[in-house]
């Protein structure tokens, strides 16, 4: 009983808004047609007629005859008949035929109907972004990892209209994509036999984009991670065409050079949707010029607003971060709102350069493979005791007190001279330490840690690894970084790729070299760690950033433009910045104040332009 | 509601030509007379407004709203002519389209085109 009780206040529900729409357009009542005409969404090659009450059921027949059609079946609703319409015609040929026909009262496509269903995806449940019921996202990361229900991107009223975006390239312009992924693997770009990687590699210079480092596929499935196919995840596309773009390395690092190639190959070769998950926070005009090619080449590109948790367009512009700070049209810079539609704590937001948010916590999607990470807190239970190899002293164990904007923080460090940061250390000094780690079974290991340094010129701290183990200062080791230096007193980032140094016994080691003259504070180094991947097809992650909401624009953008073939750049931005969802956490905050809004884009309708009148 | 809308513009010609006979010495009033106006805009690229349930509505100041809508063919047009007497009018013009925000077939409509100021002489 539920399937034709809801036809028919559909169809009720269908009248009603029909009577409404033409009090207003002033159409005569024969004249309505409404559709959604959305693939799959009625039955091909039949419409519902119903002819005025006068008719008989010989002329009903007679009438539909006259057009090439037949009566499949009186519908016994006065004056209905179902109509088997000419296999040339298309649906809306169809239609207008009986619109013309002042014997006709009204006509429509014979609708599908469906029990609403979600995706059968295994681990949709965990898909907040998608249906926000307030699930607890039980792996999370970020807290909170509980949602308020209904703060979603209203991707389930849209997957009604639309799932499929193949038509439309995707460029994943990141670390590569592990384009062998179960729920990648049939939605990667068609590359053809120049590019049978589905993209191409602008680190190595291969035409080989495997990702080694896991961002660009996490990325990539968000996009569109097969859907309704019972296996992990979905992507805001449930089909979708993605063309791996390689430029960052397995240390998650990429250059101006390396982005813009991207950036050009990907307009060259057809997308029509660039994702860049990147940022940098200085004005890089190559960087500007290749999305301006890209506006050029009708192309939207959908950017991270940075993950410092600052207001880039505070004055002075100390804060500002590329390329969300450059003004092209075609961009969309994107901050990251947690489940609850808080904006996230690691947010950039920016009142003229962030544009619209997106969901960006606890967000479950592909992996490149299963990921481990080795820390190392220099020694052991606690001890004091340093538990790395030495060899010409100089190096210690001690904790340190970090001034942190959350208050101070000891740390354990590795430290040269042992009073680090109070020095000097020594003269002519040839200060070694070092340590084995098993990588084995490994395909990317990238060391990272954070140092302090205070090295004068003539001085060096040097960085080393060497496969097989022993003392990478030795013969076979191989120079990281080396050199002189000053962090003044505070601690940056260091990460390298260490997938050379990849089997059962990896030494990592420091050495501080000086000379005879006079020395300064030394050097500090504190969380230290390898972290470590291997490939797999079957892994899948929880990450946060805006690096994870930029793709659920990109997402969109790629639904926007499958759905109206004939957008441009400007009509896809402009469906996605005008029809978001309001949300207080982004007022002032963001150009729009909105959250992306899947199904009100799908619905938005840009005003017409260009009206001229000439008088006769 | 075309054949209204000129049954419409005859009834206030005829007014004006009345007003014109009652006129007494010195310079006769502006004489009304109706023109042709063709209004032309460019053609949306929302698949909705050019499909079947789609197309545009005119809105011309103290006139009925004139709906064109989607036919048939590629897409929805996008012009119309109307008869306008002696006067200043405000033109609009916004698309619309089946598919509403909610995902339902409740309609949907654009924001106004940017008016555009038309004088008839």
């Amino acid at each position: 009983m539920k399937t034709p009780l809801r036809s028919i206040v559909v169809a009720a529900l269908f009248v009603a808004v029909l009577t409404l729409l033409y009090q207003v357009a002033a159409v005569p009542a024969a004249s309505p047609i409404r559709s959604t005409f959305a693939p799959g969404s009625y039955v091909p090659g039949e419409v519902l007629v119903k002819f005025k009450p006068t008719h008989s059921a010989s002329s009903r027949a007679s009438a539909v005859a006259i057009l090439g059609h037949a009566v499949v079946a009186d519908l016994k609703l006065p004056g209905w008949v179902q109509v088997k319409i000419d296999a040339d015609q298309t649906m809306d040929q169809a239609l207008a035929a009986y619109q013309g026909n002042p014997e006709v009262e009204f006509v429509q496509p014979n609708y599908v109907y469906r029990a609403a269903a979600l995706p059968t995806d295994a681990q949709f449940g965990q898909l907040w972004a998608f249906r926000n019921n307030g699930q607890t996202i039980t792996t999370g990361t970020y807290s909170p990892n509980f949602g308020t229900p209904g703060a979603d991107i209203n991707t389930e009223k849209a997957w009604d209209h639309l799932t499929d975006c193949s038509s439309v390239v995707v460029a994943v312009i990141d670390s590569g994509v592990n384009y062998n992924q179960q729920d990648l693997a049939g939605n990667m770009w068609d590359g053809g036999q120049i590019y049978p990687n589905h993209g191409t590699d602008f680190v190595s210079n291969d035409n080989d984009p495997m990702d080694l480092h896991g961002h660009g596929t996490h990325v990539a499935g968000i996009v569109g991670a097969a859907g309704n196919n019972a296996t992990g995840t979905t992507g805001v596309c449930w089909r979708a065409s993605i063309m791996a773009v390689r430029v960052l390395d397995a240390a998650g690092s990429g250059t101006t050079a390396t982005i813009v190639q991207g950036i050009n190959f990907a307009v060259t070769n057809g997308a029509k949707v660039i994702n860049l998950s990147v940022e940098a926070g200085f004005f890089d005009p190559v960087l500007s010029q290749a999305i301006a090619t890209a506006q050029n080449g009708d192309v939207v590109v959908v950017a991270a607003a940075g993950n410092s948790g600052l207001d880039t367009d505070a004055i002075g512009g100390a804060n500002a971060t590329y390329p969300c700070n450059f003004t092209q049209p075609n961009l969309v810079c994107v901050a990251a709102l947690d489940q609850n539609y808080a904006l996230a704590t690691f947010s950039n937001t920016g009142a003229t350069s962030v544009d619209v948010g997106a969901p960006g916590t606890n967000i479950l999607s592909t992996a490149a493979g299963t990921e481990a990470t080795i820390t190392d807190t220099f020694h052991n239970n606690n001890n004091g005791v340093l538990n790395w190899t030495t060899s010409g002293g100089g190096w210690a164990y001690r904790k340190l007190t970090l001034s942190t904007p959350a208050g101070p923080v000891t740390v354990d460090a590795l430290v040269n001279p042992g009073t680090f940061p109070t020095g000097p250390y020594a003269d002519s000094a040839n200060n070694r330490v070092y340590k084995t780690f098993d990588l084995s079974g490994k395909n990317v290991a990238t060391l990272s840690f954070f140092a302090s340094v205070d090295v004068l010129p003539g001085d060096s701290l040097n960085v080393n690894y060497r496969s097989g183990g022993g003392d990478p200062f030795a013969g076979g080791g191989v120079q990281l970084i080396g050199g002189s230096g000053n962090t003044g007193l505070s601690f940056v980032p260091f990460s390298f790729d260490l997938s050379p140094c990849i089997n059962a016994s990896c030494s990592v080691g420091f050495q501080l070299l000086s000379d005879a003259s006079v020395t300064d504070l030394g050097a500090g180094i504190v969380f230290f760690s390898i972290k470590t991947l291997q490939l797999n097809n079957t892994s899948y992650m929880i990450a946060n950033g805006t690096s994870m909401a930029t793709p659920m624009v990109t997402g969109l953008a790629a639904m926007l433009r499958a759905y109206n073939p004939q957008f441009t750049y400007a009509d896809t931005v402009s469906a996605i910045k005008n029809a978001g969802r309001s949300v207080p956490a982004l007022a002032g905050k963001t150009t729009t104040g909105r959250a992306v809004d899947a199904m009100s884009s799908l619905a938005y309708i840009n005003p017409p332009a260009g009206l001229t009148a000439t008088v006769q | 509601m075309t054949y209204m809308r000129h049954v419409g513009a005859a009834l206030l010609l005829a007014a004006g030509v009345a007003a014109c006979g009652g006129g007494g010495e010195g310079n006769p009033p502006p004489k009304k007379t109706t023109h042709s106006v063709t209004l032309v805009w460019q053609a949306n690229r929302e698949s909705g407004v050019n499909r079947a349930g789609g197309g545009y509505q005119v809105s011309i100041s103290g006139q009925p709203t004139i709906v064109v809508p989607y036919t048939a063919g590629p897409a929805a047009p996008t012009s119309t002519m109307v008869s306008l007497i002696t006067g200043t009018y405000t033109v609009t013009v916004r698309a619309f389209a089946v598919l509403d925000p909610q995902g339902g077939n409740a309609g949907n409509f654009s924001a106004n085109s940017q008016a555009l100021i038309v004088n008839v002489p």
